[in-house]
């Protein structure tokens, strides 16, 4: 694949390039076609549904400032990702459907640009076709795919490639002038916004001159500018990083994670085996997982130190080749460049993930599409039948397209997600704290009647279980405060919600919500205490959080039971903006109307929000429905307690709407 | 006439594709409870 003037036999008709790329890429499409009835799952829930700041494009702003830190907006030290976010929730809203469309569209959009990077080198159009084919449906990529939030692999690495295809624009000897000066402002820029989405597109400024010089394609004369500016672009977002976070790794204010608490050398050790098992999943996709336990390694391993000479033997043989044999070389040293920002030198909160694999793997498609090419010309020889050049490489698109569907069934929701983690990583402690938390909340969905005692049971076997694993992180004791919350034993609430905040290490922000309403209930303290406690953890969270949802609408509702109406009123508005699709706030803006006697406010809001009670639990709607009837019945013409601008809440209907 | 046989190709590896994707996949029991974890990882 390295020599651009190779073409294929005469005796294998082929169609033209155009052809066989969009023929590759909808391949591509049709394997992760399923994904898009999957729902939102994962960290989905945390950057994309629960996040406000996406509601607040007026504030996209703050993004380059500190203050994004402080705030807490998700993922603030990726500026790129959320502000994709933010365009992508405006115009999509928060329908899984479209959002799992982009997602897909992303994936295959990687994939063209990694078909235009290598035919713009020269390479043959079949040869680029089988590096496309073995990329898009490579199974590693399935929780990318099929988790939306994981999309900020996708756009650093289509920005990343997009960027190697200006500096190869800007390297060639007939770009000059203001085409040259302009193609290595594409790259600066392109490089800073691929590493804006993801830091591990750090590495781009290193993988794009030994590709130049290497191969894939004949070695492009002028490199050193076009280096400069991706390193360039690569030291403008760092910088930025450097600005907002205080830092370069957006986890050094996660001082408990594992990483951080095992030696250097155990983590290191661990993250050997890490990328042996990455080769593997790569080559024979097996093991697949949503969900791996962290865990100390150890030199002494024999794994660990068969792995360790095993890609020492290749590095040092692809270096000694490199003259013969130049496309194995740049494959060899790109990937393991490729792979250096998740590879463990500092401490990360997920020691393995299949997603980290998602930019290294363009450089490894590379090479296992020479490989199986390579492989197929030889039994082509041997069989005398031309089409058998293409046999291994559609064996390998086969194989790791079904078990890339089999893998990304994994996601369709969070309860089938956290059961596949669980068989596969038994001893995670997440898995079963959160498949804890949701036999729980099926529990509470259940109603007042006491509930499938097996269901009882599955909850507090995976929470006591999540505790005994890991009784230092906070998920276990959540697990085991919303137990008792079920249970309504709130001291035993009140105390596991305490340990989990006391634990937490991020994302503080449902923890301190939980805690307070569960502290108005706590019979121990005088009931002042509790006021005064309440009082202090909702303006922490609105200070820390004030782009959750979760706060502004947990914080309304706790004012609304503390009888301060207009405080509630506010919060509710804030909740409303910051996650619209919540019918809950609409129905408790409705309940405190029908609190304060105002039903004339009450019956508008009911109105108003026929669209949101066709989504809402019908009980809750049933009752609604009693409580503003027997309002328009009882006091319609009484003055409320206090006026306040209720019908504010939900937005006039158009005219024209039709109300039953 | 090529651009019929690299369709039908195609067609074929993708159905393998899908056959495949069913044979090795692991029955996972479906479940009936719902899948809101709040974002919890």
């Amino acid at each position: 694949m390295g020599d651009p003037s190779a073409t294929p036999p005469p005796e294998l008709p082929l169609p033209s390039a155009r052809v066989l790329l969009v023929g590759v890429l909808a391949l591509v499409a049709v394997v992760f076609l399923p994904t898009l009835w999957f729902g939102f799952v994962y960290d989905d829930h945390w950057t994309l549904l629960a996040n406000g700041f996406l509601r607040c494009p007026e504030e996209l702003a703050l993004l380059l400032q500190p203050e994004a830190t402080a705030r807490h907006v998700p993922d603030a030290s990726r500026p790129v990702a959320v502000a994709f976010d933010v365009l992508s929730v405006q115009l999509l809203g928060a329908r899984p459907v479209p959002h799992h469309v982009l997602s897909l569209a992303l994936h295959v959009g990687c994939t063209a640009a990694l078909a235009w990077w290598l035919r713009r080198r020269g390479v043959a159009a079949i040869d680029t076709a089988v590096v496309a084919a073995i990329f898009g449906t490579l199974a590693i990529h399935a929780e990318v795919v099929a988790v939306v939030s994981y999309r900020e692999d996708l756009l650093a690495c289509g920005l990343g490639l997009l960027a190697m295809i200006a500096a190869d624009a800007a390297a060639r000897d007939g770009t000059t002038g203001r085409a040259r000066a302009l193609a290595l402002g594409a790259t600066a820029g392109l490089a800073a916004l691929a590493c804006g989405a993801k830091l591990s597109a750090v590495t781009l400024g290193v993988i794009w001159p030994v590709t130049a010089r290497l191969g894939p394609g004949s070695p492009l004369p002028r490199w050193r500018a076009p280096t400069v500016a991706l390193l360039l672009g690569t030291a403008l977002a760092l910088a930025q990083q450097q600005h907002v976070l205080g830092g370069l790794s957006p986890y050094e204010a996660q001082a408990g994670i594992h990483a951080a608490g095992f030696s250097r050398a155990a983590v290191l050790a661990a993250s050997v085996q890490i990328h042996l098992g990455y080769v593997q999943q790569m080559l024979l996709p097996l093991g697949l997982s949503p969900e791996y336990v962290d865990a100390p390694g150890s030199w002494r391993d024999a794994a660990t130190l068969m792995g360790a000479a095993g890609f020492g033997l290749a590095l040092a043989h692809a270096i000694a080749v490199r003259r013969s044999r130049p496309l194995w070389t740049a494959v060899a040293i790109t990937t393991v460049l490729a792979w250096l920002p998740t590879a463990n030198l500092v401490p990360m909160p997920n020691m393995r993930a299949d997603r980290f694999a998602y930019g290294p793997s363009v450089l490894v498609a590379v090479g296992l599409g020479a490989a199986l090419l390579s492989a197929g010309r030889a039994l082509a020889q041997r069989v005398g039948v031309p089409a058998a050049r293409l046999a291994p490489a559609l064996a390998f698109v086969v194989l790791q397209g079904a078990f890339a569907q089999t893998a990304a069934s994994a996601y369709k929701n969070d309860a089938r997600l956290w059961e596949v983690a669980l068989q596969r990583a038994p001893e995670s402690a997440r898995a079963h704290a959160l498949l804890g938390e949701l036999a729980i909340a099926t529990l509470r969905r259940g109603g007042e009647d006491e509930g499938d005692p097996v269901v009882w049971a599955r909850a507090q076997a995976h929470c006591l279980r999540a505790l005994a694993l890991a009784p230092g992180d906070a998920l276990p004791h959540l697990c085991a405060a919303r137990l008792a919350v079920a249970r309504k034993q709130w001291s035993a609430a009140h105390a596991s919600f305490e340990a989990a905040l006391d634990r937490a290490r991020a994302r503080e922000d449902r923890i301190l919500m939980a805690l307070a309403s569960v502290t108005l209930d706590v019979p121990e303290l005088p009931y002042a205490e509790r006021i005064a406690r309440v009082d202090a953890l909702l303006a922490r969270a609105l200070r820390e959080f004030p782009y959750a949802s979760e706060v502004a609408a947990a914080g309304g509702r706790l004012l609304h039971r503390l009888g301060r109406p207009a405080q509630a009123l506010a919060l509710y508005q804030r909740a409303r903006k910051l996650r619209p699709e919540r019918w809950d706030v609409a129905l408790w803006g409705l309940e405190l109307a029908l609190d304060l006697g105002d039903a004339a406010a009450a019956l508008t809001l009911w109105e108003r929000g026929e669209d949101l009670w066709s989504e809402a639990d019908p009980k809750l709607v049933d009752a609604a429905r009693s409580r503003v009837y027997d309002a328009q019945r009882l006091f319609a013409d009484s003055p409320p307690l206090e006026p306040l601008p209720l019908i504010d809440l939900l937005p006039e209907l158009p005219p024209d709407h039709d109300l039953r | 006439m090529i651009i019929r046989k690299f369709c039908a190709v195609l067609v074929f590896v993708a159905f393998a594709i899908a056959v495949g994707g069913m044979a090795c996949s692991n029955t996972v029991q479906p479940l009936d409870n719902a899948d809101e974890t709040d974002g919890a990882t």
